[in-house]
């Protein structure tokens, strides 16, 4: 019994067809069918022509070595400057704003930090002033204390210059009202200088 | 009471009636600065200090047991003429002195001084130079107090 030969096939059976991947039962019904069409006979004998010299000519595939050899080169140029005449000038943009940014935040900062400088300099000017050693006169002073004064001079500097004998009178000297002792009065003969001294033990009896 | 023992009452209380009634109007809105300087002197050292080495040898040749000295303490007062005032010397120790009169034309001031455990000696000294009082007052380490008295301003000149 003869295979009916169908009027239309489905391009993906002769797609299977020129591809080699039928069956010889297909097999035979498609070239039947050809042979009834050779307009689309002569179109897949085109494709099968052209499948074959895809394949006879086919591009090798590189080596390892070759293959490595390229990355290199493609690593070389990613680290040098770009070649490309564009690529310059974006690094050059990018550069000159990195650049004036690090300029701007230099100038900001030695603006801010002189600013702190002068505020603490103003704050500690305003919250201590100390006086000057002539605006400050000292009226009691323990000798003991001397050394902790920091500004300002003690009352009493250098030795005392004593009165000599023409320099002081006595007009008077009192007792002593609890035991009526009366101080003595000492007048050498001049260099030597007046004093009073007050004896240890009381002598009423004496009175200047 | 006998006349010996009210004589210096009497003296006292005379100076003081002079001093109230003799002091022209005229002058008591002057000033004059006082100072006094608080002098501990020591017979258990011999220590004595450069500001004190000329007053230090005149109290030697009365009291030469008197080896060490030293400056306790320094007191400044402006006093208007008139006035009375208390002077802190050391260890609760305290002076009183009063200015009579100002400075003259010669630089002389009359004052009233009154150290403490003596009675009071009214004297007259020239401006600038201390007069030295070497009183019976003892501290606690048995040192004797002395006193160095000086009154300033000065008129112009000097």
């Amino acid at each position: 019994m003869s295979q009916e030969i169908p009027d239309e096939l489905p391009p993906e059976l002769l797609a299977a067809y020129v591809d080699g991947k039928l069956d010889p039962a297909r097999q035979a019904t498609v070239e039947r069918w050809l042979m009834e069409h050779p307009d689309v006979a002569e179109e897949l004998a085109g494709h099968h022509h052209l499948i074959q010299v895809w394949r006879a000519t086919a591009v090798p595939e590189p080596s390892a070595v070759t293959w490595t050899a390229v990355f290199e080169r493609i690593k070389h140029s990613l680290a040098t400057a770009p070649s490309q005449p564009g690529q310059r000038r974006v690094f050059a943009r990018l550069g000159w704003a990195v650049g004036l940014a690090a300029a701007g935040l230099l100038v900001a900062l030695l603006i801010v930090g002189r600013s702190a400088e002068e505020a603490a300099k103003q704050l500690a000017e305003e919250s201590f002033p100390v006086a000057a050693t002539h605006e400050v006169q000292i009226l009691g002073l323990d000798a003991a204390d001397t050394e902790a004064l920091v500004v300002g001079v003690p009352p009493s500097q250098g030795p005392l210059v004593l009165a000599t004998a023409g320099e002081v009178r006595i007009l008077s000297i009192a007792p002593d009202p609890a035991d009526q002792m009366v101080a003595e009065l000492l007048l050498a003969a001049p260099p030597d200088v007046p004093m009073i001294i007050a004896p240890m033990v009381p002598s009423p009896e004496k009175a200047p | 009471m006998s006349r010996v023992a009210l004589g210096p009452w009497v003296l006292s209380w005379v100076t003081a009636t002079i001093i109230e009634f003799a002091v022209p109007p005229a002058v008591q809105g002057q000033v004059v600065q006082v100072s006094v300087v608080t002098i501990a002197a020591s017979d258990r050292h011999a220590h004595v200090d450069k500001k004190l080495e000329c007053i230090a040898r005149e109290i030697q040749k009365k009291e030469p047991s008197l080896t060490g000295f030293r400056v306790v303490r320094t007191e400044c007062k402006s006093l208007p003429v008139g006035t009375r005032e208390e002077i802190k010397l050391c260890e609760d120790q305290i002076a009183t002195v009063q200015i009579v009169r100002a400075a003259d034309k010669n630089n002389w001031v009359s004052l009233v001084f009154k150290p403490p455990k003596m009675g009071e000696v009214s004297y007259e000294v020239v401006c600038g130079k201390y007069f030295p009082i070497l009183t019976r007052c003892q501290t606690k380490n048995g040192e004797r107090l002395i006193l160095a008295i000086m009154v300033r301003p000065c008129p112009k000149g000097q």
